[in-house]
């Protein structure tokens, strides 16, 4: 029943970078899994690597290649599909864009295309995938942007990009992107470009759909504050690795990881007694072309253990209350 | 000035340079040399403009002077004599004329062997118009003549008047280019920091000038240089001719920057310390983006050399005796001499050569301008 | 209705260039030293035509040379504007009929010209911007580098030169001597098309290593776009993607470059032209600055810059129709 479960199955991805400079292991042997109508937060610092992993998912991480590991889509009808062999032009991983696994962006203003209209846009999408006439498509389109709550659907269809606000933007994306029902919801930072009333709307929006829909989300973030508030599971990112995954509740009550640790630290809190300066991680994040040995967290870790964190490579365990950290404090 | 402490990648070196305190130049030097054709633009320009100033000195023969060995072909220059290697030399040639078809050959006389020797006596010049000299960097005895491209219908050795129309061809663009950053800066400026009224006028003088074709209009204002007027005269009035087009673009980009630049608080700030309007644009905004400016003189620099070159082979520009690479090509305009004697068509690869490594250099300064650009 | 307001603006502002361009050819005819007229009905005199005194003061009187210079620029002007352009003395005709007479051929050269570079250079820019850095793009790239390095005239030298040699065709001039006097017939045309090549090659070289570079650039730009990201996300395949998107929004810088290439090849075309010796008003021009035949040097620069700003305003007009951000603002 569990293996049924679960939609995406992540095993040791790894995806280089090569660049003129060098080459640039942006993940480095991440593994985790997506079930069937959870919402995962992926969290961590800009350059960590989430939006690449999650971008292969749609075998869209160019300039990046894949060098290792495993992608598995379970469709649900007994369908394993192995992405990670799909190649990226192919009619396979066409066919899974947009209409089993879709992504929306962070940048409402340059998301669609600044010569065609809405409706043109969203009809494609579901054009691409569904065989249906134009007058229906159009109906599904203008259903569609209703569903996000825009208020005169009609009115959008023949409009361009560049005469939306961005929340509005925003919220056609989501129509565009949930139009043909996908069981994955690939959300890339879809807010932080947004004011916070508006980020609001939009999360509500989100999580109305994915509850009505049983969608599977993938929420990438580097606002904590948010993920606490929508995610199932949280996967927390450092340079390319996984340092803790646990389900939303454990991880904010029990951080185990140190970088976790740090991150809940530096979240601005009002308190009655605000005083003190704001908590801030120590050192900068290394340079990606020169990986700290061992642990790549140890310059800059409060628990350091010199001997010990700089040569050996944490390995990833499982604790009693089910958070899996990979950090030597922890065996 | 711009100081910074950003880590710039540079494609020839395996270590990112850390510089700290880098000022904008040098930066802009780091980017300039990973592009290769840049680099190699600049060297050429580098030996043309060495060529330019030492002119009178590399030219082995006077410019002006007609001699009877009339369109002779490239002299050969050997090193073997008898079998043995010797210092590099040529032979005597006789001009011949063939009785019975008039056909005009050169017969090589074998007997003498001339040596090239260098640092000779040779025409006198006035270098720069105040050192007198009649040093020259090489050449043969009086007997011969070494012409190295040949000569022209009047005898004129080819290499000497090529070389010579470098120091008018390679100038007109840079004094061109002069006028034209003078009048842009200062019509571009106050065009965009005043702006209202003042910019609306000024912007539509502009769009005038722009709306006049460009060739055209050179050729009517050059045909209307009088035909007496001196060669200096000419020189600079068909210089301000080349300018008048080009300041226009450049006042755009000076205005566009500026109506940028002029709303940024450093600028209200010396304002409010009570700094006059001219040192505020020329002390606070033009540095800013000179590095733009420099981009696109050098980029308007081979159109002017385009332009002086098509004006004087139309006969509408510089005018014999004044030579130039435009006026040497008119000798290219008869065909059937052209296919006999190719070498009057060498001006045409100096023009081609120079406006390579202009456009080269210009690119590569493009380029390195944004020094944080990936 | 916005469309036809930005219209009317932009042939508003036309006329005014118009004007302002009539002024500028006036001076010319004013600028050499002397009075005009003189000179001229000395040249005329020359040519066989001569005058009497009575004859001399009443054209003084109706060119207004004898009064202030407004007063003669306004006379040239409201004549111009009636279609009377003033006499040739090397043609020995009326300078409109000269100049209509080559309308034709001038018009003709330019479109296609114009319509050859926008053939090529579209789909070699995009070529070029798809697989950057392949030896596709390296031959585009140099040959764009020595297409604006080298200067119309010399290349129309070098292929009439290279003509001659190999094909032992002169390839001067738009038709060959025999057909210029034939009604037209299939060999006619035919000697027309063996004619184009040449004059089309060496007018098209520097505009399209332009536009090819352009191309390649504010493609290379668009491609790097969120909104392409999106769409291959939505599961389009590459090709269509690439054309329906970032080609369709690189198409405006194209479309308002591309505003720049049709006022410039009316400019370009004239020294291609004069060594080619093509029947257009470019070799028309030069031989009236040369021979200082004021009236047909002015007649031709008012002509060259009124078709250079209706080529800028078909452009302006193309633009605004084909991006809806100035449409729609």
């Amino acid at each position: 029943m569990s293996n049924n479960n679960i939609l995406i199955n992540i095993e040791n991805l790894k995806i280089s970078f090569w660049l003129r400079q060098g080459v640039v292991r942006a993940v480095d042997g991440v593994s985790f899994q997506i079930k069937q109508g959870s919402v995962v937060g992926l969290v961590g610092e800009s350059g960590c690597g989430k939006s690449v992993t999650a971008r292969s998912l749609l075998r869209i991480e160019a300039p990046g290649k894949i060098d290792d590991g495993k992608i598995i889509l379970n469709t649900g009808s007994d369908v394993i599909i192995k992405i990670h062999k799909l190649t990226e032009k192919s009619q396979e991983i066409r066919a899974i864009r947009g209409n089993e696994i879709s992504m929306i962006f962070q940048e409402p203003m340059t998301s669609f295309g600044p010569m065609h209209t809405i409706g043109n846009q969203i009809c494609e999408a579901i054009n691409v995938h569904r065989d249906i006439s134009k007058k229906d498509a159009q109906r599904k389109a203008i259903d569609a942007l209703k569903s996000v709550g825009i208020s005169r659907p009609e009115m959008v269809m023949k409009q361009y990009a560049h005469q939306l606000s961005g929340g509005m933007r925003q919220r056609a994306m989501i129509a565009m992107a949930l139009i043909c029902e996908p069981k994955l919801l690939i959300a890339d930072e879809p807010t932080t470009a947004l004011d916070v009333t508006t980020e609001a709307q939009i999360l509500e929006l989100l999580m109305g759909r994915q509850q009505r829909m049983n969608m599977a989300i993938l929420y990438i973030s580097h606002n904590l504050a948010v993920i606490s508030q929508i995610a199932d599971e949280v996967v927390v990112m450092y340079l390319g690795q996984i340092v803790e995954q646990a389900n939303v509740e454990t991880l904010f009550s029990a951080p185990k990881h140190p970088y976790t640790q740090a991150l809940m630290k530096s979240i601005p809190q009002i308190k009655k007694d605000s005083k003190g300066k704001l908590e801030v991680i120590k050192g900068n994040i290394p340079d990606p072309y020169t990986r700290p040995s061992g642990c790549y967290f140890h310059q800059r870790c409060p628990q350091f253990i010199r001997g010990l964190c700089d040569k050996l490579v944490p390995q990833m365990c499982v604790l009693e209350d089910g958070a899996r950290v990979a950090c030597h404090l922890y065996k | 000035m711009n100081q910074t402490q950003k880590k710039i990648k540079s494609k020839s070196s395996n270590n990112p340079e850390i510089l700290y305190s880098a000022s904008q130049w040098r930066l802009m030097w780091i980017k300039f040399k990973d592009h290769k054709l840049a680099l190699f633009g600049l060297v050429i320009l580098s030996i043309f403009y060495i060529t330019t100033l030492l002119a009178p000195f590399i030219v082995p023969y006077n410019p002006w002077e007609d001699t009877k060995y009339i369109y002779a072909p490239p002299t050969s220059i050997h090193i073997f004599h008898e079998g043995k290697l010797t210092r590099p030399f040529i032979y005597a040639m006789h001009p011949k004329v063939n009785p019975e078809n008039f056909e005009r050959t050169f017969e090589i006389d074998k007997s003498k062997i001339y040596p090239i020797k260098f640092f000779v006596k040779g025409f006198e010049y006035h270098w720069l118009g105040i050192f007198k000299s009649r040093l020259h960097l090489f050449g043969v005895d009086k007997e011969v003549k070494l012409n190295l491209l040949g000569t022209d219908m009047l005898g004129r050795d080819c290499f000497s008047r090529n070389i010579w129309g470098n120091q008018i061809s390679l100038t007109v663009g840079m004094l061109g280019v002069f006028i034209t950053f003078i009048l842009g800066c200062i019509i571009g400026g106050i065009s965009g920091y005043y702006g209202g009224i003042i910019d609306n006028i000024l912007q539509r003088i502009m769009e005038f000038i722009t709306c006049i074709p460009t060739i055209p209009m050179w050729m009517a204002l050059s045909a209307t240089i009088p035909a007496d007027w001196d060669n200096v005269k000419v020189y600079f009035t068909i210089t301000i001719i080349l300018a008048l087009r080009s300041w226009t673009g450049l006042s755009r980009q000076v205005r566009s920057k500026l109506l940028q630049l002029r709303e940024e608080e450093f600028v209200v700030a010396a304002k409010v310390a009570g700094t006059s309007d001219w040192k505020i644009i020329l002390t606070h905004l033009l540095p800013g983006f000179m590095s733009y400016l420099i981009v696109s003189l050098t980029l308007e620099i081979p159109k002017m050399i385009l332009g002086e070159t098509t004006l004087s082979f139309l006969s509408l520009g510089l005018r014999a005796p004044t030579v130039s690479w435009g006026v040497l090509l008119q000798d290219a305009q008869n065909l059937a001499a052209v296919a006999a004697y190719p070498w009057l068509m060498f001006p045409a690869l100096l023009v081609i050569v120079s406006v390579l490594a202009f456009n080269f250099v210009g690119d590569g300064l493009r380029d390195a301008a944004d020094p944080y650009k990936e | 209705m916005r469309l036809l307001k930005y219209i009317g603006k932009r042939l508003f502002w036309g006329l005014i260039v118009l004007i302002f361009v009539s002024f500028f050819s006036f001076l010319i005819i004013q600028l050499p030293p002397g009075d005009f007229l003189t000179s001229y009905l000395a040249r005329l005199e020359k040519a066989g035509m001569s005058f009497d005194d009575a004859t001399m003061t009443a054209l003084r009187h109706s060119y207004g040379l004898d009064q202030p210079f407004f007063v003669q620029y306004w006379k040239w002007v409201s004549r111009f504007a009636r279609g009377d352009m003033g006499v040739s003395f090397l043609y020995m005709e009326r300078v409109d009929k000269i100049i209509i007479e080559r309308l034709p051929a001038t018009l003709l050269l330019t479109f296609s010209s114009l319509f050859i570079i926008y053939l090529i250079s579209i789909p070699l820019g995009i070529y070029s911007a798809r697989h950057q850095y392949s030896v596709g793009d390296f031959a585009t790239a140099i040959f764009g580098f020595i297409g604006m390095a080298t200067p119309s005239f010399l290349l129309a030298l070098v292929l009439m030169w290279l003509t001659y040699e190999k094909f032992g065709v002169s390839i001067g001039g738009l038709q060959s001597p025999y057909f210029m006097q034939q009604s037209m017939s299939m060999a006619k045309i035919w000697d027309l098309i063996k004619h184009l090549p040449v004059p089309i090659i060496v007018i098209t070289v520097a505009g399209t290593a332009n536009l090819i570079r352009t191309m390649r650039g504010t493609l290379l730009d668009e491609l790097d776009r969120q909104y392409v990201t999106t769409a291959r996300a939505k599961g389009l395949t590459e090709r269509k993607l690439i054309r329906k998107y970032p080609v369709r929004a690189a198409m405006n810088p194209i479309i308002s470059a591309g505003g720049w290439i049709l006022p410039e090849l009316f400019s370009g075309q004239i020294v291609a032209a004069i060594v080619l010796g093509l029947p257009t008003i470019g070799p028309v021009l030069y031989r009236a600055l040369l021979g200082e035949d004021m009236f047909l040097a002015a007649g031709c620069v008012m002509i060259i810059s009124f078709l250079t700003i209706i080529g800028f305003l078909i452009s302006d007009i193309v633009l605004a129709l084909a991006d809806p951000r100035i449409r729609f603002n």
